[in-house]
């Protein structure tokens, strides 16, 4: 017969499972009881894969309900590896839109993977709509995109799935054209000030024959777009806002829906 | 063409005879007859003869997968959901140890997507229940994680952009 475990005794989570009368589970308590320690615990582990295979097949609003279950619960479905065995289960089946972002447990230690699909509540705001919100990219853990509230016109947003905040900026000055694409980049030292200051970066369109783009450029300390003409402009965020520009690759190249704007290091390209 | 019989022991020394074919898809029992060539049987010790029928039930039904049959594959999946449909919940966990212990692929991912279906319109007290977990949270700690896990639902729009501006 089997009572509960302690949650902070992973080794008694051996027991996981109940098995309540067959002679076969007296017998391998017996069994168990003479266990070396290393052997339990292997046994332990092993245990908690076996739950991971079944817990990576939940869909995100049950295993959010799992969390309450208790503590070995709780610490498992937090964990980063847990987090990316599910996403990566779900992803087979179907398609997600996935960040990475320094996890936000242990400082230095490896990325976690957030995902977004309908029902997600890993790592998001929580004061909005998710089914509003489309996301286009992140860049040291800031989220940015744009709504999607139809008949509402879109606003560029940037949020931080860690303190669950979420600011909108204002849109870039658009005239007769579309902006294609955004990009964002932001300052990973500014972390320790509070202030994460970002730059958003909106290739604009400006003839529909031609192809040719002009960049509206967003800086969180200026607060407003000033434009970048001719050039790419690439930043080093640490170092002020913009740090240098190169000339625009040959125009017409992008094919008007994906302009090559890349986020790399805090610095954009 | 004759293929070659493999047996099983079970835990409490029953005999299960199935194809090599079948005995295969366990990469545990492959590993086992590869490498110390059984006479009397492969040895599972981790495992009782009610499990072990269920498991060579499965393994025969599987030994033949088709591969661009449709029909078939809806015929084989048809059976897979027959075949745990009168299993008890201990039986479905023991069979998720058996087949993690044996590593068959196939067994695991049915057995385990079948616990998840079964967990996913549970509410947490029935989860416990289900794999008789006690809660071990005080009160405290489970609105901690109670509040974590529901933010308010403010409706989106600019007017929250004052607020949330600084904390970026």
């Amino acid at each position: 017969m089997l009572v509960g475990f302690d949650g902070n005794d992973r080794l008694k989570s051996i027991k996981l499972f109940h098995y309540e009368d067959s002679n076969l589970m007296r017998m391998k308590y017996k069994e168990r009881d003479a266990m070396p320690a290393a052997l339990e615990q292997f046994h332990g582990l092993h245990q908690e894969m076996i739950l991971s295979e079944i817990l990576i097949r939940l869909p995100i609003k049950a295993l959010m309900k799992c969390k309450l279950v208790c503590k070995m619960w709780n610490a498992l479905l937090l964990d980063s590896n847990f987090i990316t065995s599910h996403f990566i289960h779900h992803n087979n089946h179907k398609s997600s839109t996935s960040f990475f972002y320094p996890n936000m447990h242990c400082k230095g230690g490896p990325l976690s993977v957030i995902f977004v699909e309908e029902d997600n509540q890993y790592g998001l705001p929580y004061q909005v709509d998710h089914h509003k919100l489309i996301f286009l990219g992140s860049s040291n853990r800031l989220l940015y995109g744009h709504t999607n509230d139809l008949p509402m016109p879109k606003e560029l947003f940037i949020c931080n799935p860690i303190t669950n905040n979420l600011t909108f900026i204002p849109n870039p000055p658009i005239s007769a054209y579309f902006p294609i694409s955004q990009a964002l980049a932001v300052d990973p030292a500014s972390k320790s000030s509070r202030l994460l200051s970002y730059t958003m970066v909106c290739p604009i369109v400006t003839s529909s024959n031609s192809l040719t783009f002009r960049f509206e450029v967003f800086s969180s300390t200026k607060k407003l777009y000033y434009l970048e003409k001719e050039h790419l402009a690439w930043f080093d965020v640490e170092d002020g806002d913009k740090a240098g520009t190169v000339p625009c690759p040959a125009r017409g190249k992008n094919n008007g829906h994906n302009a090559n704007i890349g986020a790399c290091n805090g610095e954009l390209s | 063409m004759s293929t070659k019989k493999i047996t099983l022991l079970s835990s409490d020394n029953e005999l299960f005879t199935v194809d090599e074919e079948a005995a295969n898809q366990s990469l545990t029992i492959k590993h086992l007859i590869e490498d110390t060539e059984p006479e009397n049987g492969v040895p599972l010790p981790q495992v009782h003869s009610k499990i072990l029928a269920k498991v060579t039930e499965y393994l025969i039904k599987h030994a033949n997968e088709p591969d661009n049959d449709a029909a078939a594959k809806e015929e084989l999946k048809n059976w897979d959901d027959k075949f745990l449909e009168k299993v008890n919940h201990e039986t479905l966990f023991d069979l998720i140890l058996a087949a993690n212990y044996l590593d068959i692929k196939g067994l695991l991912d049915l057995t385990c997507q079948t616990v998840a279906d079964l967990m996913n319109g549970m509410s947490v007290v029935e989860v416990r229940k289900l794999f008789n977990i006690v809660n071990d949270f005080t009160p405290e700690d489970e609105a901690e994680v109670r509040k974590r896990r529901k933010r308010g639902t403010k409706t989106i729009g600019p007017s929250n952009d004052q607020a949330n501006q600084s904390n970026h």
